[in-house]
């Protein structure tokens, strides 16, 4: 088992969002918020970047068998997906 | 660099075809219906993902999806590139969908278009070669 399925999703987001407002928050201006910010919550080391993926290649590089966590916009990120795909039928008693 | 894609027979969803590209240096040309709704990068069916034998993003686990009725769910991320206004771009994908998405995360700089009529012209275009 790894550290990152040892944790809860509730434990790592509180200890990233712990992090980054303590030491990484002052670091992101007006214009930055849509920045990707990639915590390791066990060493407390971070990437910041444009690009998710890119952003969280190179925090995995230098910290391999971290526990990582993603912020943007100041807030744990969530992936929305508010369109899932379904088909829909419509009966003719409808139509 | 611009992307052209086609809007649907029916008017109702907007596609473009992109190559995204597995570790092994498999590739497949894909179609994604462009949705602005997801926050996401790419979403692809598992079977897809498998197919291009995408890794999981383990140290992440398990990310979370807010569903467009509210609930949250976790889901799995995994790793891909994909070959994006001419060059090799890094994505994550999700594969909650049964259809391949493009969304929000992969458009951010760029700009769509979409001509929302049957067999109307998508476009997608790189915004730093708009304003160079």
């Amino acid at each position: 088992m790894t550290a990152s399925n040892q944790m809860s999703f509730e434990e790592r987001e509180r200890r990233a969002f712990e992090i980054y407002e303590s030491k990484i928050r002052p670091l992101i201006g007006p214009g930055d918020e849509s920045k990707y910010v990639k915590i390791d919550v066990l060493s407390g080391d971070y990437e910041i970047g444009e690009n998710s993926a890119t952003a969280g290649r190179i925090l995995r590089t230098r910290r391999p068998g971290g526990v990582i966590s993603t912020i943007q916009g100041h807030r744990p990120r969530v992936i929305k997906l508010r369109s899932p795909r379904r088909t829909v039928r419509v009966s003719k008693a409808q139509q | 660099m611009t992307h052209y894609g086609t809007v649907n027979v029916n008017a109702s969803e907007a596609t473009v075809a992109l190559t995204v590209q597995g570790p092994d240096g498999d590739s497949e040309d894909i179609i994604f219906v462009i949705d602005t709704g997801d926050t996401g990068d790419l979403s692809l069916p598992h079977e897809i993902i498998a197919r291009l034998n995408l890794p999981m993003i383990q140290e992440e686990e398990p990310a979370v999806a807010i569903l467009a009725d509210g609930t949250a769910r976790p889901l799995s991320l995994y790793y891909a590139h994909v070959l994006w206004h001419g060059q090799l771009r890094e994505v994550e994908v999700v594969d909650i969908s049964p259809d391949p998405l493009v969304g929000m995360g992969l458009l951010r700089g760029s700009n769509l278009s979409i001509d929302a009529t049957p067999g109307g012209l998508v476009t997608i275009t790189e915004l730093s070669s708009i304003f160079c």
